[in-house]
């Protein structure tokens, strides 16, 4: 048996223990709904609006940084791998990938992305 | 009889079956194990009273919360407010499947299982998140947009820390990393990136001082507000086992796995050293829990990308400077 299998299985048995455990509970438990008990919970209040309101544009911002550096982690994994065969070529290279991407970083940090108080 | 256990199916799931049961029941055995050490903190006595020291008290929870009714409100998307504690749940039982417990005691050993690890951990992280925007209440909207930028701010120091034992070690299947510690554990050269990684753990899984996500003194529960029943207790479970994923992480990442501290003590190398060291990180969780005050969540950002993000990138300077050198 390969290790894909292996890995395979437990990813069935994983979404079969976690939502096989739901469904059963769904038949466990009572079910007598009422209008005030299917309210959202917001402390007892009437509530008014939607939950989803408008957002603040830093959390968007936080999210673009992230793709660039996910991105990056991506790419040194590989390369991680190999730099212990390659030495220093492998080395200097990583070092000037990672440069790039600290200029990068820097020029978000200076134009505040990161900047969560005013 | 013999036959049956020389066959490599039966020993597989043997040892799948021993790997499942001990992370489960470490996952359930947690939440007595932070209720005592909780009460023992702050003078108090805690759950002793189902069972001798109280040890039978999360069955009597798990299946007091199974047989209650599922409560799910009007304004709920129901498709995301069924998945998300699924997902929640499920990620630590497909991340276990890569982890190497003892000399062979592990349930599948890929050559990417580095990899494997990082992605299902991250998966949990969207069980949070939908389960905060799936439930239309606007405490766990909050909760569900702070744990989905905290997530992912904490996402990156975590991962570059990781790539600091690939570069020891040369590959990404975690039996190699493991025994690529032999000698030295990698937490002696890469300190810093073991702080890093230990450090973001706690981000991924929602735990004190980064519980921005849950924060009951301001959002009420949090992303899990609105879910009852099973859903909750998958919310509360996951919760505990994917601290048990992580514990396990940071030992055969950093901390050496199942070798022994010192070259020298490594006379009995084996599944019970990896126990001493999940353990001890397990502990570690819940004594910060209960010392460390909350973190602001402007705080919780800056210190993600200022501090743990350069720290990380430096400690991937050492690993190579350490590897070419050597």
């Amino acid at each position: 048996m390969s290790e894909l299998w292996k890995l395979g299985i437990m990813l069935v048995v994983g979404l079969l223990v976690a939502y096989g455990g739901i469904l059963v509970s769904l038949v466990l438990g009572p079910r007598r709904p009422s209008k005030t008990k299917n309210y959202p919970y917001e402390s007892g209040i009437q509530i008014k609006g939607n939950a989803h309101g408008k957002v603040a544009i830093k959390y968007f911002l936080v999210a673009l940084i992230f793709l660039i550096f996910d991105v990056e982690a991506a790419v040194l994994f590989p390369w991680a791998v190999k730099v212990g065969d390659l030495k220093l070529i492998a080395a200097v290279e990583g070092g000037i990938f990672l440069l790039i991407l600290i200029v990068a970083y820097l020029y978000a940090l200076g134009k505040g992305a990161i900047k969560w108080l005013d | 009889m013999v036959e049956l256990l020389s066959n490599p199916y039966v020993i597989w799931a043997i040892k799948t079956l021993i790997i499942f049961g001990a992370v489960m029941t470490a996952a359930a055995y947690m939440v007595w194990v932070e209720r005592r050490v909780a009460a023992w903190i702050q003078d108090r006595i805690g759950p002793n009273v189902v069972g001798p020291f109280g040890l039978l008290q999360p069955i009597a929870d798990v299946l007091k919360l199974a047989f209650k009714e599922e409560v799910i409100p009007d304004r709920v998307d129901r498709l995301l407010h069924f998945l998300a504690p699924g997902i929640l749940f499920a990620a630590p039982i497909i991340a276990m499947a890569v982890i190497p417990y003892g000399p062979g005691l592990w349930i599948s050993n890929p050559d990417f299982g580095l990899l494997w690890l990082l992605a299902a951990t991250s998966i949990a992280g969207y069980g949070v998140i939908l389960g905060g925007l799936s439930s239309g209440s606007k405490y766990s909207v909050l909760g569900g947009l702070r744990s989905t930028s905290q997530i992912v701010s904490y996402e990156i120091p975590m991962v570059i820390a990781a790539i600091g034992p690939a570069i020891g070690a040369g590959s990404l299947s975690l039996v190699d990393i493991v025994e690529a510690q032999k000698a030295m554990w990698f937490a002696v050269p890469q300190f810093i990136g073991f702080m890093v990684f230990l450090i973001t753990t706690y981000a991924e899984t929602n735990r004190l001082p980064f519980d921005l996500p849950e924060a009951e003194s301001e959002l009420v529960g949090g992303y899990h507000t609105e879910f009852s029943s099973l859903r909750f207790a998958w919310f509360f479970a996951g919760e505990y086992a994917n601290m048990v994923i992580a514990s396990s992480a940071v030992s055969v990442l950093f901390m050496g796995g199942w070798y022994g501290p010192l070259p020298g003590i490594n006379i009995f190398p084996g599944v019970h050293w990896m126990i001493l060291k999940v353990a001890f990180f397990l502990f570690l969780f819940v004594w910060i829990r209960w010392t460390l005050p909350r973190f602001r969540f402007d705080q919780l950002m800056y210190f993600s990308w200022k501090v743990l993000l350069p720290l990380a990138l430096l400690n991937l300077f050492i690993a190579t400077a350490f590897k070419v050198i050597w």
